[in-house]
C-alpha cells in the first residue's frame, strides 16, 4: 500500500541505555491517533508507570509532528511535545511552530520517543535514517542561540535544525519550555524540566526528502487559496500578528493587569501590538510553507551607536534609558509575553517587556507561566508576605520592569528568590503559606494565560478542561483538538471543509467530519485516562478563587455556572456526567481499550 | 420621507479585533459604521456585518460586556473580540 503523509517509523531513544530502536506500528496506528496529542496520549499511558516522578527517568518525552506535519500548506508548520508534567503532574503537552517538526518529517520520522535518562548531557542528532547520540557537555549551561551556533558547525551544516533546552530546563525550573528554531517554543506544561531531567541538551535534526502527498493539486488550491487572500482573510494576523486587540480588552475592562485584580490598563497602548510594530519591529517571521507571517521580528539596541538601519531599510530602535539590547534572532514577543510581561505586572515599558521576552527565550522559560508567577510574587510583596529579606534586597514591586528582568534571570538560574519562584506559583504559595494562595491564577498547577474567564465566555471551558491546566488555546474543542493531533496552526482560518480537503490531500484516508470529531475526542480522551490515572478527580477541574471576584465591569464567576460547564462538556464528551472519568461505552466507541488498559475497569 | 426614514435608524460603530479583521471589507478599515433600524440586535448587525452565527465571539457594547441580544441605539459603540490571540 502507497502511503501519504507519514512514513510509518517511530524512533524510540533510550538514554539510560544509550541505544535507539525503530518501531513501525503499522498504517492503522496513524490514523487511529493522527500523531500530536493521540501519540503522545498513547505513549504516557503505554510507558509511563503510575505515580512516576515527572523529573525521573521513568517519565517519557516525546516529540509528536502530526500527519499533517510538513506537507506544504500553510499552517503545517506544528509539531507537539508531550510528557508527564512537572507542574501539573498529569497531561503534559505543548505545541510549537517553525521548521524543526517539518524538517522531523523530512528527515523519514514520524515522531520521537525519548526513554530514560543519561547520566551526562547528550544531543540526539539526526540525519535522514542516520541517528547518534553525541557528548554535550561543552553545551551544557549554554544558551540556545550560542547552542545553535555550536551544532551547526560541529556537524558542518547550517541548515541543521535545533529543538533544544536553556539554562532553565538544565537547572529543572518547572515552567521550562523547549525552544526550537530558536524563536518558536513548546512552551507550556514545563517539558524543558522533563528533557533538563533526561540531560537532553537538544535535538538536532536535517532532512531532505518530502513526504509523499495523496492530491498535491489540491492541497495546492488550499496554499494559493491563502496566499492570496492573506490580506483580507488573515488581516489581523499578518499586520501584528498577536496582540493588536489590547487596547480594545483595556477599554472593555478585560485586561489581565496587576495579577488579573483589574481588567484596565491606562498604558496599554504602550505595550501592545500596534506599539511593537511602531516602535521596535523590525519584521515579520513566518513558519514553514506559511503565507500569513505572523510572528514578530524585534531588535533594539543599547547605544545609539550600534543601531542604524536593517538589511530592509528599517530604522532599529534604540532603548532610551540604555540599559537592554535584544537580539531579533530571538523574535519578538506574542501576545500572551507582551501581556504577562506588561499589563499583568502593571509594566508599560516596551524595551524591559522585549527584554524579558527575549530572556526567556534564550534561557529557556515559558513567558506566560514566567511572569505570572513573578505576578503572584509581587502581590506577596506588595502585601508583606514577602519581604526584602525574602528577595536579598530586590524590590518586587509592580510596574518596575527592570525589577522583572532581574528576577527572570534569577529564577532561570534559582538564585536566591528565585528557586523557589521556578518551582512555579502553586507550589511557591503551598511552601510560604500565609494567605498567598488566594492571589495564585492557577489551573491544575499550570498558570493561566492572559485571558481573563470574567471577560471572555469562550475561555471558561478552555481553562476548566484543558488536559493541561490553565490553557487558553481551546484545545478542549473538536476544531482545534482536531489540529492538535494532525499537526495544524490554530490561527489558519480554515473551516471544516477545507480542513477535511487537507487532511484527505495529504493522506489519501477519505475522513469525513465525522471521523474528524472521533479523532478529536480520541486525543481528548487519552489525555483524560492519563490525568484520571495520575489521581485527578472533578475536583481538579475549577478556577481558582481571584476570578470568583468582580472585576470593575464583569462579574466574578459562579460555581453554578463552572459547574454546568464542566458537567455539559463531559456529557458532550461522553464521560460520566459527575465524575467526568470516560465510560466504557465512550472507551469502545473510540477503540481506546488497550490504552485504558486497567483503567477500563477501575 | 427619506429624511424622517434615516433620523429614525440609529447610527452604530463596529470595531473587530484580531482575526474577526478577516471580516472588515476589502481595503476598509474599522470602526464600520452602520445605520441600523429601531429594536435591531447585536445578533442583527453581526448578519449584517457578514459574520456567521457560529463565530466564537465576545460582544463589548460602549465599553461594557454586552450579548447578541443586546439591542442597539443610536450612537452605540461594538467591539467584537475572538479568543484567537494566543501565541
Amino acid at each position: 500500500m502507497e502511503r501519504f503523509g507519514y512514513w510509518n517509523k517511530i524512533l524510540h531513544v533510550d538514554l539510560s541505555a544509550g541505544t535507539t530502536s525503530v518501531e513501525e506500528p503499522g498504517d492503522a496506528f496513524f490514523r487511529h491517533y493522527g500523531g500530536g496529542r493521540g501519540f503522545i496520549g498513547h505513549y504516557l499511558l503505554k510507558f509511563v508507570p503510575e505515580n512516576a516522578d515527572p523529573l525521573g527517568p521513568e517519565n517519557i518525552l516525546v516529540f509528536a509532528p502530526g500527519v499533517l506535519t510538513g506537507s506544504p500548506v500553510p499552517g503545517a508548520g506544528r509539531h507537539s511535545v508531550g510528557a508527564k508534567s512537572p507542574l501539573s503532574g498529569g497531561f503534559g503537552e505543548a505545541e510549537a511552530g517553525g521548521f524543526w517538526g517539518a524538517e522531523l518529517k523530512r528527515a523519514g520520522w514520524d515522531a520521537i520517543v525519548v526513554h530514560g535518562a543519561s547520566s551526562e548531557p547528550v544531543y540526539l542528532s539526526i540525519h535522514e535514517g542516520e541517528v547518534e547520540l553525541r557528548d554535550a557537555r561543552h553545551l551544557w549551561g549554554k544558551i540556545t542561540g550560542d547552542v545553535e551556533d555550536a551544532i551547526r558547525e560541529e556537524l558542518g551544516d547550517a541548515r541543521v535544525r535545533v529543538a533544544q533546552i536553556g539554562p532553565a530546563g538544565e537547572h529543572l525550573v518547572r515552567f521550562a519550555n523547549i525552544a526550537n528554531d530558536l524563536n518558536e517554543f513548546a512552551g507550556r506544561s514545563g517539558l524543558g524540566a522533563v528533557m533538563g531531567s533526561k540531560k537532553l541538551k537538544a535535538v538536532a535534526v536535517r532532512g531532505k526528502t518530502a513526504v509523499k502527498l495523496a492530491d498535491q493539486p489540491a492541497l495546492l488550491a488550499v496554499s494559493k487559496w491563502v496566499s492570496t487572500t492573506v490580506e483580507q482573510v488573515h488581516r489581523g494576523f499578518h499586520e501584528y500578528g498577536t496582540g493588536g486587540a489590547m487596547q480594545g480588552k483595556s477599554l472593555e475592562g478585560g485586561i489581565p493587569t496587576l495579577n488579573y485584580r483589574v481588567g484596565t490598563f491606562d498604558e496599554t497602548d504602550k505595550v501592545d501590538a500596534i506599539a511593537v510594530k511602531d516602535q521596535v519591529r523590525i519584521d515579520m517571521g513566518a513558519c514553514y510553507a506559511c503565507s500569513v507571517r505572523c510572528k514578530k521580528v524585534v531588535q533594539i539596541e543599547a547605544r545609539e551607536e550600534d543601531a542604524g538601519v536593517t538589511r530592509k531599510g528599517v530604522q532599529i530602535a534604540v532603548d532610551p534609558q540604555h540599559r537592554y539590547s535584544v537580539d531579533p534572532k530571538y523574535g519578538g514577543p506574542e501576545y500572551e509575553s507582551l501581556a504577562s510581561l506588561g499589563p499583568n505586572l502593571g509594566v508599560d515599558d516596551i524595551v524591559a517587556v522585549c527584554k524579558s521576552n527575549e530572556i526567556c527565550n534564550y534561557l529557556g522559560m515559558d513567558t506566560i507561566s514566567a511572569g505570572t508567577t513573578i505576578a503572584w510574587a509581587m502581590e506577596c510583596y506588595e502585601n508583606g508576605i514577602l519581604t526584602p529579606e525574602d528577595t536579598d534586597g530586590l524590590k518586587l514591586k509592580f510596574h518596575d520592569g527592570d525589577a522583572v528582568v532581574t528576577m527572570l534571570q534569577m529564577i532561570a538560574n534559582r538564585e536566591g528568590i528565585g528557586d523557589l519562584l521556578a518551582e512555579g506559583s502553586q507550589r511557591a504559595a503551598a511552601k510560604i503559606g500565609l494567605g498567598s494562595e488566594q492571589y495564585l491564577t492557577t489551573v491544575k498547577s499550570m498558570e493561566m494565560a492572559m485571558h481573563d474567564p470574567r471577560h471572555m465566555p469562550p475561555m471558561r471551558a478552555s481553562y476548566l478542561l484543558a488536559p493541561t491546566g490553565g490553557d487558553h488555546m481551546r484545545q478542549t474543542g473538536d476544531k482545534n483538538g482536531l489540529r492538535n493531533q494532525v499537526g495544524m496552526c490554530h490561527f489558519l482560518a480554515y473551516d471544516e471543509a477545507q480542513t477535511e480537503t487537507i487532511l484527505n490531500a495529504v493522506t489519501g484516508w477519505g475522513v469525513d467530519q465525522a471521523e474528524m470529531v472521533t479523532m478529536a475526542h480520541r486525543g481528548l480522551t487519552l489525555a483524560r485516562l492519563f490525568n484520571m490515572r495520575e489521581g485527578m478527580t472533578r475536583a481538579d477541574d475549577h478556577l481558582p478563587r481571584r476570578f470568583y471576584d468582580d472585576l470593575p465591569k464583569h462579574k466574578g464567576l459562579t460555581d453554578e455556572l463552572l459547574d454546568q460547564i464542566v458537567t455539559d462538556y463531559y456529557i458532550e464528551q461522553g464521560w460520566d456526567p459527575q465524575t467526568g472519568r470516560p465510560t466504557l461505552e465512550t472507551i469502545r466507541a473510540l477503540g481506546l481499550e488497550a490504552d485504558a488498559g486497567q483503567l477500563l475497569t477501575a | 420621507m427619506a429624511e424622517a426614514q434615516a433620523s429614525a435608524q440609529a447610527h452604530v460603530r463596529l470595531t473587530l479585533f484580531a482575526d474577526l479583521k478577516r471580516y472588515l471589507p476589502k481595503d476598509e478599515n474599522e470602526p464600520l459604521n452602520f445605520h441600523v433600524e429601531p429594536g435591531t440586535t447585536v445578533r442583527m448587525l453581526l448578519a449584517q456585518a457578514g459574520i456567521p452565527a457560529s463565530e466564537e465571539i465576545t460582544v463589548g457594547l460602549n465599553g461594557n460586556q454586552g450579548d447578541r441580544d443586546s439591542i442597539l441605539k443610536d450612537g452605540d459603540e461594538v467591539v467584537l473580540f475572538s479568543p484567537m490571540e494566543g501565541g
